[in-house]
């Protein structure tokens, strides 16, 4: 239900979204679908975490790779996964906001490297 | 001591005194120097020497018969006296209240415990009916009855046994005790008869620890889950708060479509639900389980558990399988104390497979009657149970798991819960993992 509203309040601002429930469908959706601008993931998922996806996308994404937003209930980007410091990351602090949401991908999107 | 010996002693003293005082009046003067003739003759001649001379035998023998007979009677008073010490040392110093009582349960005496523990002073007691006196009305039917039945067929439910039951304190407040009660003959005015003797044990501090331990080991549960609830929270949290915004964005723009708000109103509706279950079975779960036994299906408590557990385990990539039969049975308890259990062996259960990190990643809760039992199976593909635990699982603050995870309370306190039940808790490995099996009797 979270990614359906998200998805919704994306869609309104006029971005094109791709919903999916687990890493391994957003991995599938990530190499079918050229020209992804942006993955914004949660980090504790049934399964493989927010840090493995990351991790999957920059190794396959090859010169492709999108920018990241992760997401989770804890206060915040502390935890240190692997090889990947999440703190790096832009952060969204669950219960989400509508404007935050938005605020933060255009922040992202329109800040360049 | 020996009395007869100094009694005989005694005796021959005396005689000699009768012989002396025979020779002080010249009895034995016979003139010039006594040869044995002449004493013999003497005796012969005169009957009354002969008696006095004899004294110190006769009575020497006499006396020792006296001695004898005192010994034993001194011997049988002493044996009274220390008997009477012992019974006083007994009855002054057991911890438990000792009560004598006769046929009709009246009380012949009581020791000194009685005071401290029922608060009664001994003659406040004696020549009263026990029942009537201490126990809780709604016990005093069965009392009577128990010992009615007893005077008629000789055996009785409450003789011979122990009983945990509640009994009233002078003051007036109720306190937990198990009572003993057997069947023993005793004098009474003199005459044998059959008479109760009863054993009141004060078992309140140990029930009060008990219910600690299990609070400690609920809190223990309930820190364990903070962090996972935590987490299911920010779920419909999210999606609250994402529904609230749209709403609040679209009035913003000035656009009021009802049917796209009433939409959003469901969502915030549906998902307060949702938070409102998680909190208010995390509540219910901590707070202390007073109230009293129910009948209760356990295929709702292990539902009601997996509410709680289920989205870390399916964060875990645990998948749980149900296996309910369709007529189960009823069990008697308190639903929050078995869900304890429930959780508890859950929980177990995801550390196990956690700890194997295997391919196969399930735990199995079953449910099904046996005879007169339920039985409630929890089962899992975790690293089993090392074999030198299985003895020793169910004791308190033994853990196999690695420092700061276990508490080692976890299946002592779950082990307390079901054998206050009546039930029995078992552990063993399958051949997948560990197993453990509730048997609980099933009520009607």
């Amino acid at each position: 239900m979270i990614l359906e509203l998200m998805s919704e309040a994306l869609n309104e601002e006029g971005y094109q979204c791709l919903a999916a429930s687990n890493v391994d469908t957003a991995l599938a959706c990530f190499k079918t679908t050229p020209g992804i601008a942006l993955i914004i993931t949660d980090l504790k998922m049934p399964g493989k975490s927010g840090s493995d996806l990351i991790k999957a996308v920059q190794t396959a994404g090859g010169d492709q790779i999108p920018k990241f937003i992760v997401m989770s209930g804890h206060a915040g980007p502390s935890i240190k996964n692997g090889d990947i410091d999440l703190g790096l990351f832009p952060f969204l602090t669950k219960p989400l906001g509508i404007e935050s949401l938005i605020e933060k991908v255009r922040v992202v999107l329109e800040t360049s490297e | 001591m020996n009395y007869a010996l100094k009694y005989s002693l005694l005796g021959m003293f005396f005689g000699w005194f009768f012989v002396g005082a025979a020779w002080f009046f010249g009895l034995h003067y016979v003139g010039g120097m006594p040869t044995f003739a002449s004493i013999i003759q003497m005796h012969v001649d005169n009957p009354v020497i002969g008696i006095v001379d004899t004294a110190p035998i006769v009575l020497g023998i006499s006396f020792y018969f006296l001695g004898s007979a005192y010994q034993t009677l001194y011997a049988k008073n002493k044996e009274s006296q220390d008997n009477s010490a012992r019974f006083n040392a007994l009855m002054n110093s057991a911890f438990d209240a000792i009560i004598i009582m006769d046929q009709q349960g009246i009380v012949l005496d009581i020791s000194r415990a009685g005071k401290t523990i029922l608060g009664y002073e001994r003659q406040d007691v004696i020549g009263k009916k026990l029942s009537t006196l201490v126990f809780p009305s709604r016990y005093q039917g069965d009392f009577d009855h128990g010992l009615n039945i007893f005077s008629e067929i000789a055996e009785s439910p409450i003789i011979g046994q122990r009983v945990e039951v509640e009994v009233v304190h002078r003051d007036g407040h109720e306190i937990s005790v198990e009572v003993a009660i057997e069947k023993h003959r005793v004098l009474a005015d003199g005459q044998a008869n059959s008479a109760f003797v009863g054993f009141i044990h004060d078992i309140t501090a140990r029930k009060e620890t008990a219910a600690q331990i299990i609070q400690a080991s609920k809190l223990a549960t309930l820190g364990e889950m903070a962090t996972s609830v935590a987490h299911e929270l920010n779920q419909p949290l999210s999606v609250i708060r994402m529904a609230a915004g749209f709403g609040r964005k679209k009035l913003a723009e000035g656009i009021v479509d009802p049917e796209y708000l009433e939409n959003k109103l469901e969502k915030i509706e549906t998902q307060t639900l949702r938070a409102a279950v998680i909190i208010d079975h995390m509540r219910m779960f901590g707070r202390k389980a007073n109230e009293d036994l129910e009948a209760i299906d356990p295929r709702n408590v292990i539902l009601r558990a997996l509410d709680l557990v289920g989205g870390p385990l399916r964060l875990a990539q645990i998948e749980v399988v149900t296996e309910f039969a369709e007529d189960c049975g009823l069990v008697l308890g308190h639903p929050i104390q078995i869900e304890q259990v429930v959780l508890n062996l859950i929980a177990n259960a995801r550390d196990a497979i956690d700890e194997r990190d295997g391919e196969s990643k399930i735990i199995t809760l079953r449910v099904f009657a046996a005879e007169q039992s339920v039985c409630i199976v929890a089962e899992d593909t975790g690293r089993g149970i090392p074999e030198d635990a299985i003895q020793r699982i169910f004791e308190p603050f033994y853990t196999t798991k690695e420092m700061g995870k276990g508490t080692g309370l976890g299946l002592s306190v779950s082990y307390g819960i079901i054998r206050d039940m009546n039930g029995s808790i078992a552990a063993e490995n399958s051949e997948v993992g560990a197993r453990f099996t509730i048997t609980l009797p099933r009520v009607n």
